[in-house]
């Protein structure tokens, strides 16, 4: 006997032009953030990115985060710091260079599994590109969540 | 329904060498780790890779992802060190532009992997997850993220 549960999808949805001239990899300088506010229970993330670019060097980075606490999330550049109780639940990269230049990423949890949050917990999508010569990005998460008592 | 608890590694690798080279040229320059702090089971992981610069110069980078069940941080500076006495590899991963360029379909930038739950392994407090990354062209800057998803054992 099979059982059903209602799901719950959040979107987020982030544009962006290129923010650095050089080749070094950016700091996350846009994002968009929700919060909850029912505990729940994420079970399934999907991302969805593509760049635009008249050149043929940029390459763009997507973070889906969260945090277990209530501060902000904060991802440094290069240095591979991730503020306290934040975790990446999902990423995806592209580079204009590399055809075609749209990435899609998708997991669900398994069955029994997910990631608990309390209400008052962000979540935030982060992205970045490395060249401003006229490169644009878009993506979109969708999150997939059950509630918790 | 269980908690998985995700925790994650930045890591990235600037190119250290100025030509094509063998397996044993490859030094994993830059690495990350995590302590593992309670008893929990290894569920699966999620990793990307990007490079900050794209060519038609061929460019190969690799990742591996191994755990040291005695705790100590493992050794970066060349592949085989990696692999020392009570070191396990988790996973391992290799991307070469050149191969996009003829195919960019092959190599694909990210992926999620989740072990079936009845084969999860379990780690023990104080072990070490540690992930590696190379580049092979001395222009080249790879950067990625390995996120691991862990049920911490009550």
């Amino acid at each position: 006997m099979s059982q059903s549960l209602v799901l719950n999808s959040y979107n987020l949805s982030v544009t962006e032009a290129g923010n650095v001239v050089n080749s070094a990899f950016p700091a996350m300088s846009r994002r968009a953030t929700f919060t909850y506010t029912k505990n729940l229970a994420i079970i399934g993330v999907q991302l969805t990115s593509s760049i635009i670019a008249t050149n043929l060097t940029p390459a763009l980075f997507v973070a889906l985060m969260i945090n277990q606490g209530s501060a902000s999330i904060s991802l440094t550049q290069d240095t591979g710091v991730l503020a306290s109780h934040c975790a990446v639940l999902n990423s995806v990269a592209a580079s204009s260079y590399y055809q075609p230049a749209e990435q899609n990423t998708y997991y669900m949890c398994p069955p029994g599994y997910g990631f608990f949050l309390q209400a008052g917990s962000p979540v935030s999508l982060y992205t970045s590109t490395d060249n401003a010569a006229n490169s644009y990005i878009s993506a979109i998460a969708t999150i997939f969540t059950i509630e918790t008592k | 329904m269980k908690s998985l608890l995700p925790q994650s590694l930045i890591i990235y690798a600037v190119g250290n060498v100025a030509t094509w080279p063998t397996l044993e040229d490859l030094v994993f320059t830059r690495d990350n780790y995590i302590v593992i702090h309670d008893d929990s089971y290894f569920l699966g992981f999620t990793y990307t890779m990007t490079s900050s610069t794209a060519g038609p110069t061929a460019s190969v980078q690799d990742m591996i992802m191994v755990v040291n069940p005695t705790g100590n941080v493992i050794p970066n500076s060349g592949f085989t060190r990696a692999f020392s006495t009570n070191t396990d590899l988790l996973f391992s991963w290799k991307g070469s532009s050149a191969i996009q360029n003829f195919n960019p379909k092959a190599m694909p930038s990210t992926l999620s992997y989740f072990f079936n739950p009845i084969n999860r392994r379990l780690l023990r407090a104080g072990n070490v997850i540690n992930a590696m990354m190379s580049a092979d062209v001395t222009q080249y800057t790879k950067y990625g993220v390995v996120t691991i998803f862990l049920e911490v054992i009550k």
